[in-house]
């Protein structure tokens, strides 16, 4: 993979659209990156992120972004998502990301989201730490206003 | 006599649950995505199978997932909450997840390898 490849999406996401992006990232990018497994945790990063996105924007609009950048041994990849959100919601991203960051095993840390969210209400929590261990992607956010990227990143070998 | 069978399938837009009564146990199976669109079925899915599997007193329930093309972590967090029933049954009424599933998917490949180490006792793969 030589060339640089990226897209943005700026949309109003609902759920089945949601869906139906995951879907174009994950073909897109076999097509691009002839790797089935690497296309399968963008599609995951995506979709976990994207309904994230839906689910506590404060305006309903998202941006999606995606970029493969060739480096000098491996291309970079990136997912971005950036929408406006409640500073409470900001807040809860900010310390999940913390406590993620604080533990060193990705799957030590996804079994123990697990237990929490078998035993807890319906909403899983899952996602982020999902990401991080089944996508093999590092997590981080920026804020600026009431603007909050989040970004999953990693270099492929 | 065939114990009688109460399980309606579920079929929306985009996702589908059946269920069947099979020699040693049930099958269900999964199709389509189990997104955001799924959660609250899948949710109410599974207590009715769990609920289901007590009453016959199965020992094992396959879940067949290979025509099942995604799942978000709170369609996961279904399986969990199931997978955390069951280990609170007497152990001689407890009853094992056999998921059936392609090895070509990625979601599905990690995501029952989390659900193993999850539950290594309950979950066959």
């Amino acid at each position: 993979m030589e060339i640089p490849t990226s897209f943005e999406l700026t949309f109003r996401p609902d759920l089945e659209l949601v869906t139906d992006v995951r879907t174009f990232v994950e073909q897109l990018y076999q097509r691009v990156l002839h790797d089935k497994d690497l296309s399968g945790r963008l599609a995951i990063a995506t979709h976990e992120l994207l309904e994230n996105a839906v689910k506590y924007s404060l305006d309903g609009e998202t941006s999606l972004r995606i970029d493969v950048a060739p480096t000098a041994g491996a291309p970079a990849i990136a997912v971005r998502t950036r929408n406006r959100a409640e500073a409470r919601h900001v807040t809860t991203l900010r310390g999940y990301l913390d406590e993620m960051r604080a533990s060193d095993d990705p799957t030590a840390y996804y079994l123990t989201r697990m237990r929490r969210a078998a035993g807890g209400t319906h909403v899983s929590q899952l996602g982020l730490a999902r990401i991080r261990c089944e996508a093999e992607m590092q997590l981080s956010c920026s804020v600026e206003g009431d603007t909050v990227t989040v970004q999953a990143e990693t270099l492929v070998s | 006599m065939t114990p009688a069978f109460d399980i309606p399938d579920v079929v929306q837009q985009g996702f589908a649950f059946r269920a069947a009564l099979v020699p040693g146990g049930l099958l269900v199976r999964l199709t389509g995505s189990a997104d955001a669109r799924a959660t609250a079925e899948l949710h109410a899915y599974v207590r009715h199978l769990h609920g289901e599997a007590r009453r016959l007193d199965v020992s094992e329930v396959v879940v067949d997932l290979r025509s099942c093309t995604f799942m978000n972590s709170s369609c996961f967090k279904a399986i969990l909450s199931w997978l955390s029933a069951i280990s609170e049954l007497a152990p001689g009424a407890q009853y094992r997840l056999r998921f059936t599933w392609d090895a070509s998917s990625y979601w599905q490949r990690r995501g029952l390898a989390a659900l193993k180490a999850y539950a290594v006792d309950l979950v066959l793969l």
